[in-house]
């Protein structure tokens, strides 16, 4: 104890010493590095069991091919993070150059950040062959996700998801049924409803998020909608027709009601017929089991199918003009069909440009290949406009937690959060 | 029951992910595999992200317990007009909710230039009524006499100070100083806002790296990043056992 | 005690590193929070926009702040009960009934002390998964099934409280042990030998004599209960089913955080701190009572 006595102090003084100046640290405020490259930052949302390698291996790549720039890759964690993130940033005047957008943050971010307009960012710093980068890249479909009501564009679509099913094959043959015959929602009711009579596994699991995107997919494609003309319309007789199925599967035992961590732990333990989630999933669930067969998310009879993309767009939130040349060409660099494809190999997501269509990638990915095949189905993830869209999401979880848990019925549910809504505009 | 949780995380930590989905239970039925925590050390800059939360710890833990020592020896010993008021204002402080405070403290840090450095995640912690409070309470364990009676031999205050009252609440002080550490070295919330990216985490920021996410986490590899998040704070209260449960009894006397 | 010339600049120096943490750290924050209450900001609009009342009006208009509300209420209850009653009771009982055990369950409670609560919620949430969890399974051989309890109103509350008390269990053990051990014993075993009911003992002698320490542990008890909570809430519920799990804290941090409703949030913060301070208070004229009677 004695020499404790003495070394312990002089352990202290030295590591307090240490971080008193600062040590081990790194500020990012610099915009050049020693030996003058430009240095850019590039958050996402990769973490280390979703594509974290890649998006290392990328920069990494990038940054050995050439000698002006250096591109800094952080993990931020869920699209959320990064808009916190982003948030304290502004309040005290930095901000990165490259940021991954959450879909349902489009208009949130649009409203409330400085951004540079992809075409504009091409047409001023891009080189001779990149100065129509823009529409070389992407189908005019796709840019039309990141464009806002106003015309102008926000960014450029990276990851693009829709909602799947995953099926379990061990299951459906427990309870007798085919695949195939799930065509309609119509169909995963009765297929749900079997599973729960004929087995001892729930039939379904629709992800609950903290968001409402699984939702739209639901409501939407039975034709009711979440906005139109900019305020709430939630409140319709499809969509109590679809929310009411869904309750009822709930109410009568036949679907799981559960967080979503629960719920997922739940499928891949084999207790889940049928889970509806994003096709980002894909790889978790293949190789984490062996039952798992995935289609598209259904519709309903005589409504247009509607699927709401998930996942992110880049945004190029640099504030200078050094750093928005470096930051326009890595864009070139991350969207060649070559680095592209290789995460979206890994996240699962739908790559959004134009080269990968008809690709080797696309043939051995069949997943993803079915998923783009219905891109015609694809809607932007309902965003209500100005800044209570936050508010207003979290209107509707609350009111899907309300039909779900408590059992209010799903005419008075939606009436009410739908009045909720438009009072705020 | 208390237990459990522990074991289950070490046991799932070293199997994989379909293991335990395909419904393996049973403790080690895997056998000992480190698989995962090689995985972990691999992917992220574990050693460094060790320090980092090492660190952060111990410059907080020494800072706090320098700063409450001193406040807590005036407090005891020089009883002066307004002493026992400043004394009740500083337990006040410890029913305050961090809500209150964080967004403020986020904007002076960053108004510092501390954003994403260790001094940045320390500095407002630094001032912590409960460290006061247990400090005061073990200094007024010591008897009185034995200060008067210092003081008559015209002992000078500072060695009063560290040859006297130090050693005897040196117990207390240890043991307020690991379960501060222990603090420290769980906390997320400040940490994260503050730390941003992976090479300066610590800890709990990269478990949650492991756990949400888009893409869902590997289970088990969020358990392994469990069992390192755990182990050392555990390691040092297995050791300092005694001394800490003392130092919290007593304190409980009054 | 006057102090001499020396001691007083040597009280100064040494009480000041504390004090301007003090002032730097809490109290002005503290008062930039209530300031921050009355704009409407979201931390990156260079412009605040100044709206008075408008977000306390907002918070006291809104039928989920009352949810929020009871629901704080109901945490605080089950936490009392989890985290103060139970371990004072047990204290008791280990101290003057069982002597053996106490030193094994004093160290081995204490353990999830040390363990950060996003390492515990984690783990719980599979444990505790209502459908595969190690907990469900069990309760399947014996033809139970579990509920659903992440998605049910109330039963949430429970089962996060319960989480949380995992964790402080040990250290409020320790504490209420001690202030147990400080009763004297004489005292004790002269009630038993006048045949007075344990429960009686409890209830009428140990718990009043243990008087100061008592009333500490209840009030940390019920703030860093809901301090506490919040972790396991975010990792789990993010304050679901519908609000079910929410309470002025989270509420508050949720608003900060989630929404980037800064005012909203500063707002909250300012009614949990007056909520606080005014429980506080009354706490301090009730039992200040009853501790100056018993004696």
């Amino acid at each position: 104890m004695k020499i404790m006595k003495q070394i312990v102090p002089m352990a202290m003084a030295a590591v307090l010493a240490f971080g008193a100046t600062g040590c081990g640290t790194t500020a990012s405020s610099s915009t050049t590095t020693a030996d003058g490259k430009v240095e850019i930052e590039y958050w996402h949302i990769n973490s280390e069991s979703f594509a974290g390698p890649t998006v290392t291996d990328i920069v990494k790549r990038f940054n050995e091919s050439q000698d002006e720039i250096v591109v800094k890759e952080k993990y931020i964690g869920e699209y959320q993070s990064i808009m916190q993130n982003l948030q304290a940033d502004a309040a005290v005047g930095t901000s990165p150059d490259l940021v991954q957008i959450g879909w349902s943050y489009k208009e949130y971010f649009g409203n409330n950040f400085a951004y540079t307009d992809p075409n504009e960012l091409f047409a001023e710093y891009g080189t001779e062959e990149t100065k129509n980068f823009i529409d070389d890249t992407y189908a005019e479909s796709v840019q039309a996700l990141a464009v806002l009501d106003s015309g102008e564009m926000l960014g450029m679509p990276y990851g693009m998801s829709i909602p799947m099913l995953f099926l379990n094959t061990d299951i459906f043959a427990e309870a007798g049924i085919a695949v195939e015959d799930l065509v309609t929602w119509w169909d995963v009711d009765a297929a749900a409803r079997t599973i729960a009579e004929n087995t001892d596994k729930y039939g379904l699991y629709i992800g609950e998020s903290n968001y409402v995107w699984e939702m739209q997919q639901l409501i939407e494609s039975n034709g009711a909608r979440y906005i139109t003309d900019g305020i709430c319309s939630i409140y319709s007789p499809e969509s109590v027709e679809a929310m009411e199925l869904y309750a009822g599967l709930v109410h009568d035992g036949s679907a799981l009601h559960v967080v979503i961590e629960e719920g997922r732990q739940a499928y891949l333990a084999g207790e889940v017929g049928i889970y509806m989630d994003s096709v980002a999933y894909t790889n978790i669930t293949t190789t984490t089991t062996d039952f798992t067969e995935i289609m598209v998310a259904p519709g309903w009879e005589d409504e247009e199918l509607q699927l709401p993309i998930g996942g992110n767009f880049l945004a190029v939130t640099s504030s200078t003009d050094e750093k928005k040349a470096a930051t326009a060409e890595f864009l070139t660099w991350m969207l060649d069909a070559e680095n592209m494809l290789q995460w979206n190999g890994v996240t699962g997501y739908i790559p959004p440009i134009k080269s990968a269509v008809g690709s080797e990638f696309m043939a051995e990915n069949p997943v993803i290949q079915m998923a783009y095949d219905n891109l015609d189905s694809a809607v932007p993830w309902a965003a209500f406009p100005g800044n209570n869209g936050l508010q207003a999401e979290q209107i509707l979880i609350a009111m899907r937690d309300e039909i779900l848990s408590s059992g209010t019925p799903s005419e008075e549910a939606m009436k009410k959060a739908q009045e909720e809504i438009n009072k705020m505009y | 029951m208390v237990l459990y949780p522990i074991l289950f995380a070490m046991d799932n930590a070293m199997k994989t992910d379909q293991q335990v989905y395909a419904g393996l239970t049973g403790w080690l039925s895997n056998g000992i595999s480190l698989h995962n925590y090689i995985d972990i050390y691999e992917r992220v800059p574990l050693l460094r992200i060790i320090w980092n939360t090492f660190a952060i710890s111990s410059i907080n833990t020494f800072l706090t317990m320098l700063v409450s020592f001193l406040a807590s020896y005036v407090l005891v010993y020089y009883r002066f007009k307004g002493s026992d008021k400043i004394v009740g204002l500083f337990v006040w402080s410890m029913f305050i909710p961090f809500t209150v405070t964080i967004i403020p403290h986020y904007l002076i840090v960053s108004k510092m230039q501390l954003v994403n450095t260790w001094m940045g995640v320390v500095i407002p912690q630094i001032f912590s009524g409960s460290a006061v409070f247990l400090l005061i309470q073990s200094m007024r364990n010591i008897p009185l006499s034995l200060i008067e009676v210092a003081k008559l031999e015209n002992i000078s205050d500072r060695k009063i100070m560290c040859h006297i009252v130090l050693p005897l609440v040196k117990p207390q002080l240890i043991a307020t100083s690991i379960w501060f550490f222990a603090l420290t070295w769980n906390d997320f919330i400040w940490p994260n806002r503050i730390l941003k990216d992976t090479t300066s985490y610590t800890l709990p920021l990269i478990l949650q790296s492991f756990i949400s996410g888009e893409g869902g986490g590997g289970f088990t590899s969020a358990m392994a990043m469990s069992v390192i998040t755990m182990i050392i704070p555990l390691i040092l209260y297995l050791i300092f056992q005694k001394h800490i449960i003392e130092t919290f009894t007593s304190a409980g006397i009054k | 005690m006057e102090l001499n010339q020396r001691e007083k600049i040597k009280s100064i120096l040494f009480l000041s590193p504390a004090i301007i943490c003090f002032v730097v750290f809490l109290l002005i924050p503290m008062l930039y929070t209530v300031y921050l209450s009355f704009f409407d900001w979201n931390m990156i609009r260079p412009e605040m926009d100044f709206v008075g009342l408008d977000n306390y009006i907002k918070i006291f208009t809104d039928e989920t702040t009352y949810k929020v509300l009871r629901n704080t209420f109901s945490y605080i209850g089950i936490i009392l009960i989890t985290n103060f009653c139970i371990p004072f009771v047990f204290a008791f009982v280990c101290k003057f009934v069982l002597h053996k055990f106490a030193n094994f369950y004093k160290t081995t409670m204490f353990m999830p002390g040390f363990i950060s609560l996003i390492v515990g919620s984690v783990i719980f949430t599979w444990i505790l998964n209502p459908i595969v969890g190690p907990v469900a399974l069990f309760l399947k051989e014996f033809g139970v099934k579990m509920p659903v309890w992440s998605t049910t109103e109330g039963l949430v509350i429970v089962v996060i409280s319960l989480i949380t008390s995992w964790k402080s269990f040990g250290y409020n053990f320790i504490m209420l042990y001690s202030a147990v051990s400080g009763v004297s014993g004489e005292v004790i075993e002269a009630a038993q030998l006048d045949n007075i009911p344990l429960r009686k003992i409890f209830l009428q002698i140990v718990a009043p004599m243990t008087g100061f320490t008592s009333f500490y542990m209840f009030v940390m008890t019920i703030i860093q209960g809901l301090t506490y909570v919040i972790s396991p809430i975010d990792v789990l519920t993010k304050g679901g089913p519908n609000y079910g799990s929410s309470n002025i804290v989270y509420a508050a941090y949720f608003k900060a955080f989630y929404m980037f409703d800064t005012g909203g949030a500063a707002a909250m913060a300012v009614i949990t701190l007056v909520i606080f301070g005014f429980g506080l208070f009354l706490l301090n004229e009730v039992v200040g009572k009853l501790v100056y009677y018993e004696n």
